[in-house]
């Protein structure tokens, strides 16, 4: 069954599936099928300059709307610090 | 005034922004030091606190060419990672390569950066690897594409200056064709003019000035400092003797006779 499928199925009982991920190295719980750009907007970034990485793995800007969330994905995001 | 990856920049002291008082003191020792370049890195945050923002707002201010650095990595994985987010967020191909082997030292994994050089030369970024003074891993870093290599003078943020200057003027005398920058463990004004009058190219130092009592008084001095060091190298300096050699000729001086003929000067 789909993640698309689960979420109407879902909807039709009343209930939203969650999924939890790791935001910064803390617990979040986001619902299924969530993109990168739905979480980002959802914490209401108000920062233009950071950056994001799902898994160690860099995402760049374009991409975060065609980027769905799994269950355990680990996400950081970083932004300017001071540094040697 | 001199190339450093395809930028032109009057000075040779490159400034690290970390461990300063505040962002006040920061910001008037960058001027002191009339650097050109700056580091800067990356760092998790809660990106709803807007105080990081003005962090970033006031460093673009100061009119400097930035290099972010990929501090904490510990593995050419996370340091590939670590430079394409810096390459996104300051929107420049610099990248101070820096893969960690050891916690107590800091000193890089040199396996890894490496790895992480090549790779990251590949994809186009102009790489400054932190790396020890082996001539080794130096000759590894060229073959993986860098043409700026930053050997360390010491550990970060020791102090201790030029712990192996001889291996560092091998590096030079080894690789005249390559940009090399002092990078890590100087303390004094004095490693500065040393590291310069070596031939090296620059020096980047960080602890040095925002540990000081008066960070913005010991830039300018560390500004001085290089300017010395580099003028005194272009100079060319006279060679060290193991005999003495009086600056002023003896003869015919009063009292001098000629028995008193310097066997290895004639005078």
């Amino acid at each position: 069954m789909d993640q698309k499928w689960k979420r109407q199925v879902s909807a039709i009982m009343g209930e939203e599936i969650m999924i939890n991920i790791k935001w910064n190295d803390k617990n979040l719980e986001v619902p299924t099928g969530s993109s990168l750009l739905d979480v980002l907007m959802q914490q209401e970034i108000k920062n233009q300059f950071y950056a994001v990485a799902v898994n160690q793995n860099f995402i760049s800007r374009a991409v975060y709307a065609a980027t769905i969330l799994k269950a355990g994905d680990v996400i950081d995001i970083v932004m300017p610090m001071q540094g040697g | 005034m001199w190339n450093l990856a395809g930028k032109i920049v009057k000075s040779r002291l490159l400034l690290g922004t970390a461990q300063y008082p505040s962002l006040e003191i920061l910001i008037d020792a960058v001027h002191s030091s009339r650097t050109n370049v700056i580091t800067v890195s990356l760092r998790r945050e809660s990106i709803q606190n807007s105080a990081n923002n003005f962090f970033w707002e006031c460093i673009k201010k100061l009119n400097c060419h930035v290099l972010p650095n990929t501090a904490g990595c510990r593995t050419a994985r996370e340091a590939i990672t670590a430079a394409e987010m810096a390459r996104e967020i300051f929107e420049t191909s610099w990248i101070k390569l820096e893969v960690i082997g050891d916690e107590y030292t800091l000193q890089p994994d040199p396996f890894e950066l490496v790895n992480a050089a090549k790779q990251l030369v590949k994809m186009g970024f102009d790489v400054f690897p932190y790396c020890t003074e082996d001539l080794v891993l130096c000759q590894r870093l060229v073959e993986a594409g860098c043409d700026i290599l930053m050997p360390w003078a010491a550990p970060i943020g020791s102090g201790k200056g030029l712990i192996n200057p001889y291996a560092l003027e091998t590096l030079r005398k080894r690789l005249s064709d390559v940009t090399l920058i002092v990078d890590a463990g100087i303390g004094k004004p004095s490693h500065a003019v040393q590291a310069m009058e070596l031939g090296f190219d620059g020096v980047l130092l960080n602890s040095a000035v925002s540990l000081s009592i008066h960070p913005a008084q010991m830039a300018a001095a560390f500004a001085d400092a290089v300017n010395a060091g580099r003028l005194a190298y272009e100079a060319g300096m006279m060679e060290e003797r193991n005999f003495a050699q009086p600056s002023t000729p003896l003869i015919d001086t009063l009292f001098w006779r000629t028995s008193c003929v310097n066997p290895s000067s004639g005078q």
